[in-house]
């Protein structure tokens, strides 16, 4: 029943309903305040997603005897959890970014993704592969991060970390 | 006519040439990485520019406009990426049309389109500047808001899925439009305490977001798992100018042209904005609607000979009124005023050779940025041959790259983040991620327009819809939303 569609329709359902609620609250001078702009988006947003959900409901209710086409197709461990990894590693990424400096950082984030996305996309066909691959990863990540530093500071002015 | 020829030959300069040149191949490098706009490439320049003249000086600004515009339509159709807001629909059908093997195909029509519709915009712009911009100059609150309803309703109509859906994702971005100070009090809204959140959510970090770090979680989703050989071969030695399919849609490209030229000389309106509206336009155009969506050639000639039209629309109101059509416009105006010249109604008759030596530089960009391109092309496609385990890392460190590089700001490297995570569940359920973006665009329009509109008019809501063009604009709205209706249950019988 609560399908993965379903709960993000929840999540929106309940994002609209806090926001037209926190909306409703804004007082203010003129004819319409601060709050009466993103009260009527949100207060909208919150019909459209019911209806929204209610479809969704009946069509999870319906006896699966025809393909539906909407729903996404469904997903193994692998798939989940290498895209997981991914955001993880984005995540770390930015948090990292300015305590340890761009080159390091990037460095880390690079060599790192790379091997993942390998497993997940293009594993080498034979075990022994795995050290070539960790090497080719390196010479990437570091060729990679130093000319992406120098062409953005010195050539177009930026400043990194 | 004489006025014309001595701006042609203050144009035809080698220096002048060369500007151009190098502006244009600058231009074409930052727009074509996720993250780094037209305003950015110009905004570097300028300091460049100090020592050239103004001619010279303007053609190295404009080369970088003109670049940046249609480089931006590359990691559209390849990567599903925008390099810049305004190639956001070019995704639209562009990026099927890649997924399909006809990358070249795709190029060569972005890149023939950018050209005509910017040569046009140009030619445009040196006929008709004064009257386009006495039009512009009537431009109101009501007209604005008006605007912001019609892209509202272009909203829902291009919607690929369901028209519900794509509403609801409109509204999310207009939601988020709302996040920030308000416009005319000052309170803050939605910040949860944030003083990063106060200026509002920046477009830069949610386009990023939605569209690079969503589509990179999406493609990992898809492809882990699946052999590399199963993945669709691309026709590499297809990437030539199509003339047949232009010559073929040329109802589409005038239209989507004109629609341009008429949008850029907006002030505030925008590149986004014309492309959507050229869009929905040549879709209800074709004689093959329900295509539009799933790799149609006209969906991406149609945003893309826009997006370039708008960018000589935009240089109407700068240098007639003074008045910046947009951001990167309002940047090539602090590039003029450096070289003391003054942008605004005495530059057309005080220094006329001037001004129409501006139109010329920036129609012989037009000219250059098409030729880089096309012998660029298959480079282009050479993108699509880096392995994607490689490439997806490297797509996200540009990322970081180009939302850091503006403000340096590690909390829009987190926006840009959460936006990924978010366009991730909207393209798996079925929302879409361009109805967000657009909305986030026409939300502070609208509700700024909104509130002024009903100052200036002391509280009379039929004020706005007793002017002329904003009547126009919301009868249109009208129409076209009964007819997205009607589809849609069609579609759904």
């Amino acid at each position: 029943m609560f399908s993965g569609r379903i709960l993000f329709d929840l999540v929106l359902l309940s994002l609209a309903a806090t926001g037209a609620f926190q909306a409703s609250r804004m007082s203010g001078f003129g004819q319409i305040g601060p709050g009466g702009f993103p009260m009527a988006i949100m207060g909208l947003g919150v019909l459209v997603m019911l209806v929204i959900l209610a479809q969704d409901l009946r069509r999870a209710a319906r006896p699966q005897s025809a393909p539906d086409e909407d729903q996404p197709a469904g997903v193994s461990l692998k798939q989940a959890g290498g895209m997981a990894g991914v955001a993880l590693l984005l995540a770390l990424y930015i948090a990292a970014l300015e305590p340890l400096g761009f080159i390091a950082a990037t460095l880390g984030f690079l060599f790192i993704v790379t091997l993942l996305s390998t497993w997940l996309l293009d594993p080498p066909a034979r075990p022994g592969g795995w050290g070539r691959v960790a090497l080719g990863a390196a010479i990437f990540a570091v060729l990679a991060t130093l000319l992406s530093f120098y062409a953005f500071t010195k050539g177009f002015g930026l400043v990194f970390p | 006519m004489d006025i014309l020829l001595d701006a042609a030959l203050m144009v035809a300069d080698l220096r002048v040439l060369l500007a151009l040149l190098a502006g244009t191949l600058l231009g074409l490098i930052m727009g074509s990485l996720p993250g780094l706009t037209a305003a950015m490439a110009i905004a570097l320049l300028i300091p460049l520019t100090f020592g050239l003249g103004p001619i010279t000086g303007m053609g190295l600004l404009l080369g970088a406009f003109c670049g940046a515009i249609a480089g931006g339509a590359v990691p559209a159709l390849l990567l599903n990426i925008p390099g810049t807001p305004s190639s956001v629909c070019t995704t639209l059908d562009g990026f099927p049309m890649v997924r399909q093997g006809r990358a070249g195909e795709a190029l060569g029509l972005a890149i023939s389109a950018s050209f005509v519709g910017g040569v046009i915009g140009a030619l445009f712009l040196i006929l008709l500047a004064p009257p386009i911009a006495r039009f512009a100059l009537a431009f109101g609150p009501a007209e604005f808001l008006a605007l912001g309803v019609f892209g509202i309703v272009i909203i829902a109509s291009v919607s690929s899925g369901s028209v519900l859906r794509g509403i609801a994702a409109g509204l999310l971005g207009l939601a988020f439009s709302t996040v920030g100070a308000d416009p005319m009090t000052g309170m803050l809204r939605f910040t949860a305490d944030q003083p990063a959140l106060i200026t509002g959510i920046g477009l830069l970090p949610a386009l990023i977001g939605l569209f690079a770090v969503g589509q990179v979680f999406q493609d990992i989703l898809e492809r882990a798992g699946i052999p590399p050989d199963a993945t669709v071969t691309q026709d590499f030695n297809s990437a030539r100018v199509p003339w047949r399919t232009l010559f073929k849609s040329w109802k589409v490209m005038s239209v989507s042209t004109l629609i341009g030229v008429i949008v850029g000389a907006i002030p505030g309106a925008g590149g986004s904005i014309s492309s959507f509206l050229s869009y929905d336009q040549a879709r209800r155009m074709s004689d093959t609607p329900e295509m539009f969506g799933t790799g149609h050639p006209e969906g991406v000639i149609a945003s893309e000979s826009s997006n370039n039209a708008t960018a000589g629309g935009a240089l109407i109101p700068m240098l007639t009124l003074g008045v910046p059509g947009e951001v990167a416009t309002a940047v090539l105006m602090g590039g003029l005023t450096i070289q003391g010249v003054r942008p605004g109604p005495g530059l057309f008759e005080q220094q006329a050779v001037l001004f129409y030596g501006i139109l010329i530089a920036f129609l012989m960009a037009n000219v250059v940025m098409f030729v880089t391109q096309l012998l660029g092309i298959r480079l282009f496609i050479r993108i699509l041959k880096v392995p994607p385990r490689l490439l997806m890392p490297l797509i996200l460190m540009f990322c970081a790259i180009g939302v850091y590089g503006v403000n340096g700001a590690v909390f829009e490297l987190w926006l840009m983040f959460g936006f990924g995570v978010l366009g991730f569940f909207l393209n798996r359920y079925g929302f879409g991620t361009a109805p967000v973006i657009l909305g986030l665009i026409l939300g502070s329009l609208m509700e700024s327009n909104l509130r002024r509109g009903l100052l200036v008019f002391g509280g009379d809501w039929s004020q706005f819809f007793l002017r002329p063009i904003s009547a126009v604009l919301l009868v249109l709205a009208s129409v076209f939303l009964c007819l997205v209706v009607v589809q849609a249950r069609r579609k759904a019988e």
